[in-house]
């Protein structure tokens, strides 16, 4: 309970992007695991998406408003500020603009270096489009289920894509993949700048693999999914995988070993 | 920037009338009364106009215009305005918190949410228009007109941390209201 209400607090910001990827990491944890929290967040999305409804039933303005508003700048009703008007005073101009320089320089190390680990959609698009990880079967079928099935038929043997919705991801397609020399198939999930991939081996029906691109630099994550234990990390700039259930390791590229 | 103020007019005309739409909707949904809206839309142009000179081209000016609407709005719209009894922001976020745990476990009778589908605008708009001052602020700039949450605390002066817990607790009072209606209907 206690780890729910601390939690809780973060399930806003986490549903909006607005959060640090190591909070966001303990939040998509506990959101796998606590049906209650799931529920709140599930609450929250069809919540904003209501309220987008909201835009699109904006009112239109009066008509006579902006001529009201031109009528008040004609008038002369607070007048703007006198042009040309300096800010800041010869003498005070070398040193302020010493001071504005050091801040720039600061700003731009910042923006570079802080921020350089977040990648856009777009960015995370490219990228998977460039490993060829992006569905090549994009979903045509009414719904998950269905989909599933006509997947199942494809490959020849039963997969059944996990329900990530709860968390915010939506099931995009499915792509067939080749992990540590097992055929199967990969499902690509997508909530907002994160993609999520899921992959389905025929020899190993029961294993199922997570990888991620939620950004460079992206650290070990470990999460649960019904009885198996997920860790997830990046390797470098590229897609990495992912693996396990106790006695099974898949790595990186495609290793796989026993414990 | 032009050098007269005839031109200057003009190009403030020409960068502001584009958004007269959405500031008398943001304004509509912060007063809650369209002749109110319509007073403080003029006076957010007329007060952007005055303040032409600091705008710095090449920055966001929807930003900058909902920037001088919620400066309007709090300091001197809110004050003037007689509101009904409102209870302060950080009062209910306790009581919130403190039922954040309890009401989640009622959300697990419709798990997915899907009576949200059912629920009509005019009662999303109703329960929007319900909520505190302090609660509808973030959730109209968040979630009606898009801006993050490092805008929004530039606009209302207020920490990071301060609109994500209030966005959090503006949007578990609205599942509540909307819950309770949806039962009230029989939709849940």
């Amino acid at each position: 309970m206690k780890c729910c209400r601390r939690i809780q607090l973060w399930i806003s910001a986490f549903l909006d992007g607005e959060i640090g990827q190591r909070r966001g990491r303990a939040v998509r944890r506990h959101l796998l695991e606590c049906p209650h929290c799931h529920a709140l967040a599930q609450h929250m999305l069809q919540l904003k998406e209501t309220l987008k409804r909201q835009v699109k039933a904006a009112e239109a303005a009066p008509l006579d408003l902006w001529h009201k508003v031109q009528q008040r700048l004609d008038q002369g009703q607070l007048r703007p500020a006198p042009l040309g008007r300096p800010l800041v005073t010869r003498r005070l101009l070398p040193a302020f603009g010493a001071v504005a320089a050091i801040l720039a320089g600061v700003l731009l190390g910042w923006g570079l270096f802080a921020r350089g680990a977040i990648l856009s959609p777009e960015a995370l698009a490219d990228e998977f489009q460039r490993q060829g990880a992006l569905p090549t079967m994009p979903i045509v079928a009414a719904d998950a289920q269905t989909f599933a099935a006509q997947i199942s038929k494809m490959v020849g043997f039963e997969v059944s894509p996990p329900d990530l919705s709860r968390c915010g991801f939506r099931l995009l397609g499915a792509n067939p993949t080749q992990v540590a020399g097992f055929r199967g198939i990969s499902f690509v999930y997508r909530s907002g700048s994160e993609v999520v991939v899921v992959s389905q081996l025929r020899s190993l029906p029961h294993l199922q693999g997570f990888s991620t691109t939620a950004g460079r630099g992206q650290q070990i994550r470990q999460a649960t999914l019904r009885d198996l234990k997920l860790v997830v990390w990046q390797e470098g700039d590229r897609m990495c995988g992912l693996a396990c259930t106790q006695n099974v390791f898949i790595g990186p590229m495609g290793r796989m070993r026993c414990h | 920037m032009p050098d007269n103020d005839e031109a200057k007019q003009r190009e403030f005309e020409r960068l502001a009338e584009p958004h007269l739409k959405e500031i008398y909707n943001g304004a509509l949904r912060l007063t809650r009364n369209p002749t109110d809206a319509e007073d403080l839309s003029q006076e957010v142009f007329v007060r952007a106009y005055s303040s032409f000179h600091q705008f710095r081209p090449g920055t966001n000016f929807r930003a900058w215009l909902f920037k001088i609407l919620m400066n309007t709005y709090v300091n001197e719209y809110r004050r003037k305005v007689r509101q009904p009894a409102v209870v302060p922001w950080e009062d209910i976020s306790r009581e919130d918190e403190r039922s954040a745990i309890e009401s989640s476990q009622q959300l697990l009778d419709d798990p997915e949410a899907t009576f949200f589908s059912k629920v009509g605008d005019p009662e999303v708009s109703a329960a929007l228009n319900e909520l505190p001052p302090d609660f509808r602020e973030v959730v109209v700039l968040y979630d009606i007109h898009g801006f993050n949450y490092r805008e929004i605390g530039q606009m209302l002066r207020i920490p990071l941390g301060t609109v994500r817990s209030r966005l959090f607790r503006a949007r578990h009072l609205l599942v509540k209201r909307l819950r309770d209606y949806a039962h009230a209907r029989g939709l849940i």
